[in-house]
């Protein structure tokens, strides 16, 4: 049999899908080659949107087509939950871009005991709610609860921090699957700062032990607790009012509160807010972001972000972040706000809200004069430099002062590609779609 | 080359000290390649071993698309082994950089037939370059333009596709 050029090419035996000819000349095989050499993941969600086929092997092919970059993370949304006299809201997830079926995120929170739950945490497609803490993954639908720490082993105001199996590679105890993950919470002790693992592995909580190195107030730590942890080569950070606190994910439990330059702390601030923690997503190191309203004019919306950097020194104990390493100098960068139809006068408030640790986007919040009791996000990009604003974000989910918890979720590439392929509409999970808010 | 000399499918060329093979495409046009070229073509040179009489047939691909894969395979194989970072390497590397450059200055149609040439021969090296030129146009591209370049038809059904032309706005440009 010859087969000539401009002729269809019989796809590979397991390939048969009638349903998705597209009429290209190209086995299925050569256009998945072709998708592997697609860097950009927005590359890829268009080519998923041209027809069945593509969207299939876009898909069911994500783990071969995203293997150059298996590190790679990409800023999917944000959730965001109010807070009305002691009594949450349920929590609302709101997509940057709308291909992903936030619908199967908001139904994990459309019954009890999930609707009423807190939420802490989010941390590479992860989430830890509290009360009685879980931690799940709305994309793969997995929830953990954790045993209840009540009585004596209560510990109040606490900071925590959720780490995965990549975050634990270099631990004394190396997780036992890829999907391991550990909750670590620290918190304030009469006469010492305590701290406390969840390991899924093992399926509970670890004794209490003992912080070396620093001692850290409830107050502090519930004020930690808001912002959300980043990790770093074996190490977790929070931000500690003027200072950064450094805990060694090793047995030692030594930790540090690595001060910020005067000039991040109350004293110089000159209007900066409270700075948020990321990640670089050029190099990997740890930074504090934080933003101010620069100049204001009524046409002219701008916010000034300063980036401090977490400097080490390199080399030495296997790449494991020491405590007392140096935080330096930042660059400011001005930005450009761009109003929300219907928005008039000046920006009166600007703050950053929460975190895609891993795919650098901070999300930053802004308020008009003309909705003085209205947030209006918009996500920062820091490999970027570069502020969007978010359309279409329902009002309900932003209102001022009452956003007691904002979490930035980002998933890996991978587990993001393979979801484009996820029919939406069916099954259990509705879409509706008031659920989609456009990136703008 | 000692498993080429046992093999029938080799005629020597007349300056007579580098082999060639011949090579017949699925219209029945003949090529005469020197034996290096064609061995880039991992098929080919399995082939080459089995040996093989008159020529050796290679059905799914045909002339003009074969004559382009063996413009490929006679300049990569002229390159020498990366040398010591010698001005001259470093200068045939540009050139062969050009080369390619050129060679994927065709329509798409002939950039398909290309990638099934290369995947059926083995070629790795081409292969590769016509993937990344493909995807090189798929970048940056919607949808809609997607489908024009490919002639894909959409297949989503309306409501399908209401959500799509929402998530076209969504992914941004």
């Amino acid at each position: 049999m010859l087969l000539r050029s401009g002729k269809r090419l019989k796809r590979a035996p397991g390939g048969g899908h009638d349903d998705d000819d597209d009429g290209l000349p190209l086995a299925d095989e050569m256009l998945i080659l072709i998708f592997a050499r697609l860097l950009d993941t927005d590359d890829l969600v268009r080519c998923a949107a041209t027809c069945r086929r593509w969207r299939r092997l876009v898909s069911g092919e994500a783990s071969f087509i995203c293997r150059s970059n298996p590190e790679q993370f990409v800023p999917v949304g944000f959730f965001n939950q109010g807070e009305e006299y002691g009594v949450m809201d349920v929590p609302r997830f709101v997509p940057l871009a709308s291909h992903f079926p936030s619908a199967s995120v908001n139904a994990l929170f459309a019954d009890e005991p999930f609707r009423s739950s807190r939420l802490v945490t989010s941390r590479k497609g992860r989430l830890v709610l509290e009360l009685c803490p879980r931690v799940c993954n709305p994309m793969t639908g997995n929830v953990s609860v954790l045993p209840a720490l009540a009585g004596r082993d209560n510990p109040g105001r606490y900071a925590c921090a959720l780490l995965t199996a990549d975050d634990l590679t270099n631990a004394a105890d190396p997780p036992g699957s890829a999907s391991s993950f550990r909750l670590v919470i620290v918190y304030d002790r009469r006469d010492f700062t305590a701290c406390r693992t969840y390991s899924s592995d093992a399926g509970s909580w670890s004794p209490e032990g003992i912080v070396s190195g620093a001692r850290v107030s409830g107050r502090s730590l519930a004020q930690a607790h808001a912002a959300a942890a980043a990790v770093a080569r074996g190490a977790v950070f929070w931000r500690v009012r003027d200072a950064v606190l450094v805990l060694r994910l090793d047995s030692t439990l030594e930790a540090a509160l690595e001060p910020l330059p005067e000039d991040w702390t109350r004293g110089g601030r000159r209007g900066y807010g409270p700075g948020v923690l990321a990640v670089s997503p050029d190099d990997g190191r740890l930074c504090v972001v934080e933003a101010r309203i620069h100049d204001d004019y009524y046409w002219k919306h701008e916010v000034k972000v300063r980036v401090m950097f977490r400097e080490h020194g390199g080399g030495g104990e296997d790449d494991v972040a020491v405590p007392g390493e140096k935080w330096v100098a930042s660059r400011g960068t001005t930005l450009q706000l761009q109003a929300p139809s219907g928005c008039y006068g000046r920006m009166t408030r600007v703050s950053l809200r929460g975190v895609c640790e891993k795919s650098g986007v901070v999300f930053l919040a802004a308020v008009f004069e003309s909705r003085p009791n209205r947030e209006t996000p918009y996500a920062l990009d820091l490999g970027r430099m570069e502020a969007r604003l978010l359309r279409g974000v329902p009002d309900v989910g932003c209102r001022l002062g009452s956003c007691a918890s904002f979490h930035g979720y980002e998933m890996d590439r991978l587990a993001y590609v393979t979801s484009l392929g996820k029919r939406r509409g069916k099954g259990m999970i509705t879409m509706d779609v008031d659920d989609i808010y456009d990136f703008y | 080359m000692a498993a080429a000399d046992s093999c029938d499918g080799i005629s020597t060329s007349g300056g007579g000290w580098e082999k060639t093979v011949t090579l017949v495409s699925s219209d029945d046009a003949r090529f005469e390649v020197r034996e290096a070229a064609a061995s880039l073509s991992q098929t080919v040179r399995r082939m080459i071993r089995a040996g093989g009489d008159g020529g050796i047939p290679l059905p799914k691909v045909d002339a003009r698309t074969l004559s382009t894969v063996l413009e490929y395979c006679n300049k990569h194989a002229a390159v020498p082994a990366p040398a010591p970072e010698s001005s001259s390497a470093e200068a045939a590397a540009v050139d062969l950089e050009w080369f390619d450059k050129e060679l994927m200055h065709v329509d798409l149609a002939t950039l398909c037939s290309l990638i099934r040439a290369a995947d059926y021969l083995e070629v790795a090296g081409l292969l590769d370059l016509t993937c990344k030129t493909v995807a090189d146009m798929i970048k940056s591209k919607t949808a809609e333009e997607i489908r024009q370049m490919f002639g894909i038809q959409n297949d989503f059904t309306p409501e399908e596709e209401e959500q799509l032309s929402r998530e076209n706005a969504g992914v941004f440009e």
